[in-house]
């Protein structure tokens, strides 16, 4: 069950990297995240880049914003689970 | 005898220092693609994608005439009159303009000037709220012959971008108005050069010293033989402390509704 749940949560994160807007890939992604162990994301950040990314001045010129930032989700998210007592 | 070393303490250690040689990898990794400008993967990702663009643009395209169906009589009646008022609003605009426009040809033509433009048409694949780049994917690629640096507008006039990067059937088109990008551009009718930063969201503004008049309404054009509008002022700051006057303008194209654009190829 969960590893169906993980394989529709994928799809979905899939269809919204093609389909709909980026704040709600990432609420998308920060669920994953906190539902499954899942590093995955990262590469979903990285097809999400190299589709859509390009140098933009604010942005320091780097092209990599979803994965970086998929990276922090991760990072961020691997100590708040230890300490949350829904885990 | 107390116990310092512990079994799980030794592959908790090998756990994160692997942790950390795969990050380091991976950063090093987008580090080289970002400095090169060279991503091996994106015309395969490209490749991949766009069936499923063009997919929605047919299901979408699917939906608006089944949903015709479901309509009123009644509104639909009440929408035909509208917009049959405005018809012919526009037309009578539209002969003033087309008279006005022809005359300019004619005047550019007689000083030598050809101000032929090699556009082409192409659909719009994805719209820029997919990403926070100010980028949107458009269906024609280098089989179609268009490059780098080819730009786009909407209508024949209203410029929103740039050509980024080319696949085969593809193409990347960056906003002028992505943030913290820079383009020189005139504002109409002083003729005064500028550099307008974008802003994001079809937003730029543009910084000039207080002295010089600017009025909401105005114009901002590309410098060009022909005519491109990048945006419209919207609203003038002036804080009295300061000597520059901060002109933020607005494009009047929404790229969430635009299907069309024309790419304009310089031969």
């Amino acid at each position: 069950m969960s590893l169906w749940l993980r394989i529709v949560m994928n799809i979905a994160l899939a269809g919204s990297i093609l389909f709909l807007p980026w704040w709600f890939t990432v609420l998308l992604a920060t669920v994953h995240i906190f539902m499954f162990q899942a590093y995955e994301i990262i590469v979903w950040g990285f097809v999400a880049d190299t589709l859509y990314g390009t140098p933009i001045p604010a942005y320091y010129n780097i092209e990599f914003l979803f994965t970086l930032l998929f990276v922090v989700l991760i990072i961020l998210a691997i100590p708040l689970k230890r300490s949350l007592i829904f885990y | 005898m107390k116990m310092n070393f512990h079994p799980q303490n030794k592959s908790s250690k090998r756990v994160l220092i692997k942790r950390i040689i795969i990050f380091v990898s991976l950063a090093l990794v987008l580090a080289t693609f970002n400095v090169t400008h060279f991503n091996p993967f994106s015309g395969l990702f490209n490749y991949i994608a766009e069936p499923f663009w063009k997919g929605r643009q047919a299901v979408l395209a699917f939906g608006v005439d089944v949903s015709i169906f479901f309509r009123s009589n009644k509104s639909l009646a009440g929408e035909n009159k509208i917009l049959s008022r405005r018809i012919v609003e526009l037309e009578r605009a539209a002969l003033m303009e087309g008279g006005l426009f022809k005359e300019n040809e004619e005047l550019k033509a007689l000083l030598g000037r050809d101000t032929v433009q090699h556009t082409i048409l192409a659909a719009v694949l994805t719209r820029p709220f997919l990403s926070p780049y100010g980028t949107f994917m458009v269906d024609v690629g280098r089989d179609s012959g268009i490059s780098i640096g080819d730009r786009v507008v909407v209508d024949g006039t209203f410029v929103v971008g740039a050509i980024n990067k080319v696949f085969q059937k593809t193409a990347q088109v960056k906003l002028f108005s992505a943030p913290g990008e820079k383009i020189n551009v005139a504002l109409v009718p002083s003729n005064l050069l500028v550099v307008a930063e974008g802003r994001g969201g079809s937003n730029f503004k543009v910084t000039l010293p207080r002295g010089i008049a600017v009025s909401e309404g105005d114009a901002l054009v590309i410098p060009d033989i022909n005519i491109q509008i990048l945006g419209i002022v919207e609203k003038i700051s002036i804080t009295p402390a300061s000597s520059f006057q901060i002109i933020y303008f607005k494009s009047p194209i929404n790229m969430a509704y635009v299907k069309w654009v024309q790419v304009i190829h310089a031969l």
